[in-house]
């Protein structure tokens, strides 16, 4: 592993943003023209902070658990998803996607055996379901991504991305670990290393290369403090890793974009043509 | 205020329900946020909610304040082609003045000028039934502290700040005070204003969320010695309401004199020189 040397951390105040993000995802649900939430719970931290943030912007009856389990989801992540929905007093619906992604490997010859399309095809069938949950359920799919991740691109696209919005998605995981101690995550979830869980033993930072400490001061300080690469090396970060860091970054811009559209006219949708999300609500 | 974005319709019910509920607080003046009328991230929606001053909702909401003064964020047309980002000061049954904001943010999160015309001047406004002389400057225009000097240097009395500032750098105040940054920075500028300018700030502030985008709240009213007034709470609508002095304006100054003893042409003829030295330095 690499790691970087102490420098300045993100530290956005754990109480300020709770109430302050569950003033937001109230508002932003409602403008959408939706009273509940749907949030798909890992069984890990930022899931469980979304929900209960969700739990608390529109009320525990409001919002909506679901716990997705595919063939190689470790058992703990169902007992920790209970855990999180007993924390914000939502009842969990645990929906069996093992049959789905059987069925899928089963016809697309080579993913079963491939970790990587293994993982996207367990996080397409999770937001299919999640959406699915939305329209049964009308309520707004709420997603968990927090800015490292979304940043490093550590995400599926149409996957775990697809949502109407990541109230976390302003948080590096450093201060999304103290919002969710704050807003009363259970223990076990905090403590245990952040995974993606499509496979067995699998960790996010030992799949990254680096922890999620050094990818949050590097990402701070180099991103919103908008020190230069040369500072940062200079300051006792290791090279190696900010370049890491920058590679991943630059190599999953197109993960934060709409797809592109080839533009013949003088007024294009999106370029010339610019609406807001929220018009007329 | 939480204003419907680019739902003019809805926003005019909205102000007709503030508007009476200002009259029976016996309000002389009531002062809404930026772009009350419309919401602020209009991007390309901003042509079609203009309003013009002659004719339209505006002078309707003008007449329902009946004597009560009334200042409003609208988008107005403007002749260079896009609209303007305006506070519109509704007197007597119409629009008595109006200030197209000057200073358009357009960095960072903000696209202003991409939208927008900016104004080219800033100018105060005699208001007879108040008996005071009333500037407005929109948001942004509070940061460049020459815009205050320039309504001091004309009379100012009582400036309406007319904000809708996108909450950030929600940081740690210590003792469980944490909140925006912004707005602390906001409230500073406020205080300064009316400290240094020795006048009556009335500062409104928009709530609610969009875009993803939290707009902080906390409307204040500050008198010319900078004391707080009144102060809305951050994130929820509110009336916010204060008796406003106009003696005191008279003994701040003389406790502070420093209207009186204001240098303004030591300091047109600095800002001459500054200004030609600037143009004789190499370019960057």
């Amino acid at each position: 592993m690499l790691s970087a040397s102490a420098g300045d951390a993100p530290r956005t105040d754990p109480a300020a943003a709770a109430r302050v993000l569950a003033g937001a995802l109230r508002d932003e649900v409602r403008r959408a023209g939706f009273e509940r939430a749907v949030v798909g719970l890992s069984g890990g931290i930022d899931s469980a902070a979304t929900l209960l943030l969700a739990a608390r912007a529109l009320g525990p009856s409001n919002a909506i658990a679901a716990s997705l389990p595919v063939r190689g989801s470790s058992p703990a992540s169902l007992e920790h998803a209970r855990l999180a929905a007993a924390a914000a007093g939502v009842p969990l619906r645990a929906l069996d996607l093992a049959p789905v992604l059987g069925a899928l490997e089963a016809a697309l010859p080579g993913s079963a055996s491939d970790r990587n399309r293994r993982g996207n095809l367990a996080a397409r069938a999770r937001m299919i379901a999640l959406y699915d949950l939305s329209a049964a359920e009308k309520a707004l799919v709420i997603g968990t991504g927090n800015k490292t991740e979304i940043l490093l691109g550590y995400t599926t696209l149409w996957g775990d991305m697809a949502a109407a919005l990541h109230p976390l998605g302003d948080l590096y995981k450093c201060e999304v670990r103290a919002l969710a101690r704050h807003l009363g995550v259970p223990e076990p979830i905090l403590a245990k290393p952040p995974s993606a869980d499509l496979w067995e033993g699998q960790t996010d930072e030992g799949e990254l290369g680096f922890t999620y400490d050094d990818a949050d001061r590097v990402l701070y300080q180099w991103i919103d403090l908008q020190r230069r690469p040369e500072d940062l090396i200079a300051s006792g970060v290791p090279e190696a890793l900010f370049l890491a860091v920058r590679r991943r970054v630059l190599a999953s811009s197109y993960k934060r974009r709409m797809p592109l559209v080839l533009k013949v006219s003088s007024r294009t949708v999106s370029m010339e043509y610019r609406l807001p999300r929220d018009a007329g609500t | 205020m939480h204003p419907r974005l680019g739902d003019l319709e809805a926003n005019l019910a909205l102000h007709r329900d503030w508007i009476r509920r200002a009259r029976e607080a016996r309000a002389d003046l009531l002062v809404f946020p930026e772009l009350s009328l419309t919401g602020y991230a209009l991007r390309d929606l901003a042509p079609g909610v203009a309003v013009p001053l002659r004719g339209g909702p505006l002078e309707a909401l003008a007449r329902e304040a009946g004597p009560m003064a009334v200042a409003v964020g609208a988008v107005v047309p403007s002749r260079a082609g896009p609209p303007s980002n305006a506070g519109v000061l509704l007197e007597k049954g119409r629009a008595a003045f109006l200030h197209r904001k000057v200073y358009l943010p357009n960095h960072g999160m903000f696209e202003e000028a991409r939208y927008f015309t900016s104004g080219d001047r800033f100018r105060v406004h005699r208001s007879k039934a108040l008996g005071l002389t009333l500037g407005i400057l929109v948001c942004r225009d509070l940061w460049h502290l020459s815009a205050g000097l320039v309504l001091g240097y004309r009379g100012l009395d009582l400036l309406l700040a007319m904000s809708a500032s996108p909450g950030r750098d929600l940081t740690d105040g210590g003792e469980g005070q944490g909140g925006f940054g912004s707005l602390r920075m906001l409230q500073v500028l406020n205080e300064a204003s009316a400290r240094t300018l020795g006048v009556f700030v009335v500062h409104a502030n928009r709530v609610g969320t969009e875009e993803g985008v939290t707009f902080a709240g906390g409307s204040e009213i500050l008198d010319p010695t900078g004391r707080l007034l009144a102060r809305g709470p951050e994130g929820e609508e509110a009336l916010v309401t204060a008796d406003l002095d106009p003696d005191l304006l008279r003994r701040a100054r003389t406790a502070l004199p420093l209207e009186r003893d204001e240098k303004r042409d030591l300091t047109a003829r600095e800002i001459r020189d500054a200004l030609r030295e600037r143009g004789r330095r190499p370019a960057d």
